[in-house]
């Protein structure tokens, strides 16, 4: 069943996570402090994520991707690209062989994914609120999804 | 049904309906969840794609603050495809499509997938953001009818494969039916083989090789079959043949042996009582000489000497009949002359009632012969055959001829030899003769007339003549429908 995943995450997120957490849960998309960049449309998020070379302040955006938490990965998928996974892969794949577009850098954690971001120039990584509130050298650029 | 299941049509059968029964819910499985999934996922991505114009085109407006096209967004959310829910969530507030209530509105749980949470509908959610504020767009599909849709599909597909089953169950009939007629044929044909109609040809009509080949192989057995069935009835109609061949010899033969045995008895004893009657005759007419011509004793010593000659002829007879006369040397001679002579004399004998026939050959080569004893072996057959028409109408034939004696028939009669025959053929259509009667009626003193008809010497003469003559007797007779002689005498060499 293609749901049931996303239901026992959920039910154990509900079950680990704080009564406040559990209220309001939010994504987010990050970039390193030493990045000038203060903003990003969702158009170019979008845009960054499928390939596509953006600019933001006269600064390039290096997309990265946080595959270890399922539940980040179906948020991504809908309210971010707002693609199916498939439609999205066979894109990238697409991308890939057409122009020679280099496949999206991805990590695993979210310790690997702010690790990445404060290493790179504009990089920029998409995770919980609650996470980036725990680390540092990362700054919130934009609100992907806000949820129950 | 079990006899039914064990012919190869139930086993075809069968073994499809098992192969069927396997794979056709296998198949229905996975067609079935590629489709969903395929379906699923063109629903989702449909969603998405409408969920980020909708999403895109809020944000515009509320970027030029235009709260009436926020409105109007919302509502062609819910006209445009399967909308069910259209709702813009900012921090303080819930704007919602003019075209729900507030009866109308569900709570709102975001689905990732196709049916999550059992509510019929996919929630999802879009962030829009205008200047420092953000919003978040919640859109709802109803799933109901691509649910049905699918539904629909699922139950296309299962009459798709009933009908492929049931399509492929008749195929599989025909196909059956193709292999087993021409070999029902076959077994109907080898049936009635076994029962002994081999002339039933093994040729099934079949497009199928393997069947063709078959029936081209029963037939050759059958072919073979009754060629060797056929070679071994003539091996043993051949053996039939020769068996009853060598029982007619051996019976011809312990016939002539008996006869043998009989004349060298009757001519010994014939032979003694001639030296007896020859002292009486010469004494006899010695005394007559002594008495007076007109004395009754004269007259009474002739009569004595008649007897006397006439017991000389009876034991000449029955030297004849032993061969034991020998007197003149045998001279090649042409036959029919000596029997166109003797049948004139014949023809004087018998009354002038008698239908007496002749087919005399003057073809007929030369034998070694005593004439003498032709004419008195043909005068004896004529004699007996006017016998056996006594009382009846009918007639006497008399025919002479050459002919060639095969191997076959001379094997059957001891004394003759394939070759150059005369045939001296002598028949009746007088009473004829029994079995018993053919078996002794070349015997001295056989006779079937009353006492002092006949001597039942005269076949006996016949029989010596023949022997003496290197020839062969050949009777058939049949009660009531009178007697035929064949007499083969051998044609002399031309030297």
């Amino acid at each position: 069943m293609p749901g049931l995943r996303h239901i026992l995450l959920l039910t154990a997120a509900f079950v680990l996570l704080p009564c406040n957490a559990r209220a309001e849960r939010q994504v987010v998309l990050v970039t390193g402090d030493s990045c000038p960049v203060r903003e990003v449309s969702s158009l170019d998020v979008r845009k960054a994520y499928l390939g596509v070379t953006v600019s933001v302040d006269g600064r390039r955006l290096r997309p990265i991707r946080l595959i270890g938490d399922e539940m980040l990965s179906s948020i991504f998928y809908q309210s971010v690209v707002h693609m199916s996974r498939k439609s999205y892969e066979r894109r990238a794949l697409s991308l890939a062989l057409k122009y020679g577009t280099p496949r999206l850098e991805m990590v695993d954690s979210v310790d690997d994914a702010a690790q990445a971001v404060r290493g790179r120039e504009c990089g920029v990584v998409y995770m919980w609120k609650d996470d980036v509130d725990r680390l540092s050298g990362i700054k919130t650029v934009r609100l992907l999804w806000q949820g129950e | 049904m079990a006899g039914r299941m064990n012919t190869v049509g139930g086993r075809l059968v069968l073994m499809l309906l098992l192969i069927h029964a396997v794979l056709m819910p296998a198949l229905f499985i996975a067609l079935a969840t590629v489709i969903d999934r395929s379906t699923m996922n063109a629903f989702v991505d449909d969603a998405r794609i409408e969920g980020r114009i909708i999403g895109d085109g809020v944000e515009n407006a509320l970027e030029s603050g235009d709260s009436g096209a926020v409105e109007q967004l919302l509502d062609s959310a819910m006209l445009s495809g399967h909308g069910v829910y259209a709702a813009l969530q900012f921090q303080d507030r819930l704007v919602t499509s003019s075209m729900m209530t507030s009866e109308d509105v569900p709570r709102f749980e975001e689905d990732f997938d196709f049916g999550e949470h059992g509510d019929n509908t996919y929630y999802m959610s879009v962030p829009v953001s205008h200047g420092d504020e953000f919003a978040i767009l919640r859109l709802g599909f109803d799933e109901l009818p691509t649910q049905q849709n699918l539904a629909a599909v699922r139950q296309t597909i299962i009459l798709i494969l009933v009908a492929y089953t049931v399509l492929a169950l008749v195929a599989t009939g025909y196909m059956a039916s193709l292999v087993v007629r021409p070999l029902k044929w076959l077994g109907r044909a080898s049936h009635a083989i076994s029962r002994g109609e081999v002339d039933k040809e093994l040729k099934a009509n079949s497009e199928l090789r393997e069947i063709r080949e078959l029936s081209a192989d029963l037939e050759t057995m059958r072919s073979n079959l009754v060629g060797m069935n056929a070679r071994l009835q003539k091996e043993i109609a051949e053996r039939e043949q020769a068996e009853a061949e060598r029982r007619t010899l051996e019976r011809h033969l312990r016939h002539a042996q008996r006869l043998e045995s009989l004349g060298t008895l009757a001519g010994g004893v014939a032979h003694e009582f001639n030296n007896v009657l020859q002292p009486i005759l010469l004494y006899t007419d010695l005394a007559r000489e002594e008495l007076p011509k007109d004395s009754e004793t004269a007259d009474n010593l002739g009569k004595v000497m008649d007897l006397a000659r006439r017991a000389k002829k009876l034991s000449n007879q029955i030297l004849a009949f032993g061969r034991q006369d020998i007197e003149a040397e045998l001279e090649v001679a042409e036959l029919s002359p000596i029997i166109v002579n003797a049948l004139t004399m014949i023809r004087a004998l018998l009354p002038a009632s008698v239908d007496l026939r002749a087919e005399i050959s003057n073809d007929v080569g030369a034998v070694r012969c005593d004439e003498a004893q032709i004419k008195q072996l043909l005068v004896n057959l004529c004699n007996n055959a006017y016998q056996a028409l006594s009382g009846r109408d009918g007639y006497i034939n008399v025919s002479l001829k050459e002919v060639i004696v095969p191997e076959v028939f001379a094997a059957k009669y001891p004394k003759l030899r394939a070759g150059e025959y005369a045939v001296l053929e002598v028949s009746d259509t007088g009473h004829g003769m029994d079995r018993d009667t053919m078996e002794r009626v070349f015997e001295p003193f056989f006779t079937t007339q009353q006492v002092g008809e006949g001597t039942g010497l005269g076949l006996s003469v016949v029989h010596g003549i023949v022997m003496r003559h290197d020839g062969e007797i050949v009777l058939s007779s049949e009660p009531g429908k009178g007697t035929h002689f064949r007499i083969y005498l051998p044609l002399a060499d031309d030297e």
